[in-house]
């Protein structure tokens, strides 16, 4: 199967701050790909480089085997975009914007009666003025409008960015019943991750401008564990080792975030003097605020030390 | 396609036009009528169109003034709105894009002052209309002046477009319209000099526009 993406040390600055860093990746085709990252963790800037918006400081990226810089025409009528906030002209009707956007495609690529019924799924009129539309409703049309050329290759950035909860249930919902059919390969950067891992196959996850993470939803949450050790008295560090992702300290206890779990970990924990070892699965949320978060300072215990009023 | 592109800009900016159509009627008439009505009565040559009237000056000042705002709105406008991500991923070349956007605005930029100078012109033709002589050539100042008044498109444009910190490094090129709209008026003696040097001005900043718009970040 050929790769839709193919992204090869792409790296970005502003200013001094390195945004997106050395990013390898590879979606293929017919993948529903998810891509996690906190706020300001890069996603957008890697977005915007693989639709030719931002030029990378090094590095390239390849959309169904066109250069990102340079796409072609014929390439851009593949891809579907979504762009943070769905920006559409706000004085345009649905009709309007309909039109507009028609007028850049082939006449037999575009689809105008499922885009009606598209809308007419979602209770938009033609005739309503996009600037009087909900953000949930402006997702919706550019949503339509973006399935409308029938494209090979999606790309939504934040889709769901602004959207209360029932709205998104109800975009992505829609999103996955119009949009997956065999083949067509969905990119999408979101920072919800009941989102991502409702719809996504594998995930990507982008942590200070690094891909921290690039494999299955699935591995990806059976691979991690968290593990609790308790001790009496002081707590020590985890040594560093393959594998830790965290640590933190909560009284007694010490937890870390380890991808596989193994004897080597387990030697390790014993050489500590634990009193005391427990494993916990992870779901995607724990799993992501331990990969995210970074280092936290040991929280106070009340028990060791009382408040004095 | 093209044409798509060409009602989406012309229908943008039609506000900014009408505004303009009601400065040109609603700020110049009535001090005008009233200038008239006091140099009927003390001096005819005040009224000889395009050597002593102060209407082509007034439509020129106008002109300058809607290609600022036609120039920022076509770049600044999209920019802070999001919009421009939304156009430039249509299956569409990018230069193609902003050739078209430049092409609407400077169309506008000539015409909202150019058509009522034209007006004014053939008026001032027609025997009977008014008492002084007329000569075509007597507008070919007023034309040449005109013919500059997308400098200040052209630099709001770039402004508009062009990355920078703070605002005072990015109004460079909108800056520099009124220093070479001077400069140019110069050669106003040789006049095909000055076309020249204006044609220079304009394909300077068409070049510069192009490249920017093809190397900035749509961030």
């Amino acid at each position: 199967m050929s790769d839709s993406i193919v992204i090869d040390g792409l790296t970005k600055y502003y200013g001094p701050k390195c945004v997106v860093n050395s990013v390898n990746l590879r979606v293929p085709a017919g993948c529903v790909y998810g891509f996690l990252g906190r706020n300001g963790a890069g996603k957008s800037t890697l977005v915007k480089m693989l639709m030719g918006m931002v030029q990378p400081d090094a590095g390239s990226a390849q959309l169904l085997g066109d250069d990102c810089q340079s796409l072609r025409p014929s390439t851009r009528m593949r891809v579907a975009y979504l762009a943070e906030g769905h920006p559409l002209y706000r004085w345009m009707t649905v009709s309007q914007v309909a039109r507009f956007t028609k007028a850049f495609y082939a006449p037999d690529r575009w689809h105008g009666r499922f885009l009606e019924e598209i809308l007419d799924h979602f209770r938009i009129s033609p005739k309503s003025k996009v600037g009087r539309l909900s953000n949930g409703q402006r997702a919706q049309v550019s949503l339509a409008l973006a399935l409308a050329p029938d494209p090979e290759l999606l790309v939504l950035d934040d889709p769901t960015l602004g959207l209360d909860t029932v709205v998104r249930r109800d975009f992505l919902e829609s999103m996955i019943h119009l949009i997956q059919r065999s083949g067509r390969t969905i990119f999408f950067s979101s920072h919800i991750l009941a989102d991502v891992e409702r719809v996504a196959d594998r995930i990507g996850m982008l942590v200070d401008g690094v891909l921290r993470v690039d494999c299955p939803t699935d591995t990806f949450k059976s691979a991690l564990r968290r593990v609790v050790l308790e001790f009496h008295g002081s707590v020590p560090r985890f040594p560093d080792c393959q594998g830790l992702v965290s640590q933190s300290q909560i009284g007694n206890r010490l937890e870390i975030v380890v991808v596989n779990y193994g004897d080597v970990h387990r030697e390790l924990a014993e050489g500590l003097g634990a009193i005391h070892v427990e494993e916990v699965e992870m779901n995607l949320e724990d799993a992501f605020i331990a990969y995210t978060r970074g280092e936290t300072r040991p929280l106070p215990s009340f028990d060791r030390e009382p408040l004095r009023c | 396609m093209l044409k798509a592109l060409v009602w989406k800009e012309a229908r943008e900016l039609a506000p900014l036009v009408a505004l303009a159509v009601v400065a040109e009627l609603l700020f110049y008439f009535p001090a005008n009528l009233l200038t008239q009505f006091y140099q009927n009565y003390s001096d005819y040559s005040a009224q000889i169109p395009f050597v002593s009237s102060s209407l082509q000056n007034w439509l020129l000042v106008v002109g300058a003034v809607v290609g600022v705002a036609v120039g920022f709105w076509q770049t600044w406008g999209e920019l802070s709105r999001g919009t421009l991500l939304f156009l430039l991923h249509r299956p569409i070349e990018r230069r193609s894009v902003f050739l078209m956007k430049l092409a609407v605005g400077m169309a506008l930029t000539l015409l909202v002052p150019g058509v009522p100078i034209l007006a004014y012109a053939i008026w001032a033709a027609i025997p009977g209309n008014q008492p002084a002589p007329f000569f075509w050539s007597m507008t070919a100042g007023t034309w040449l002046i005109w013919f500059r008044l997308p400098f200040f498109y052209l630099g709001a444009y770039l402004s508009g477009l062009r990355p920078g910190r703070w605002l005072g490094s990015r109004a460079v090129p909108l800056f520099a319209a009124p220093l070479l709209f001077a400069f140019v008026y110069i050669f106003a003696a040789w006049p095909l000099v000055s076309l020249c040097a204006t044609l220079l001005v304009e394909a300077t900043y068409l070049f510069v526009i192009l490249f920017v718009a093809g190397t900035r970040d749509y961030s």
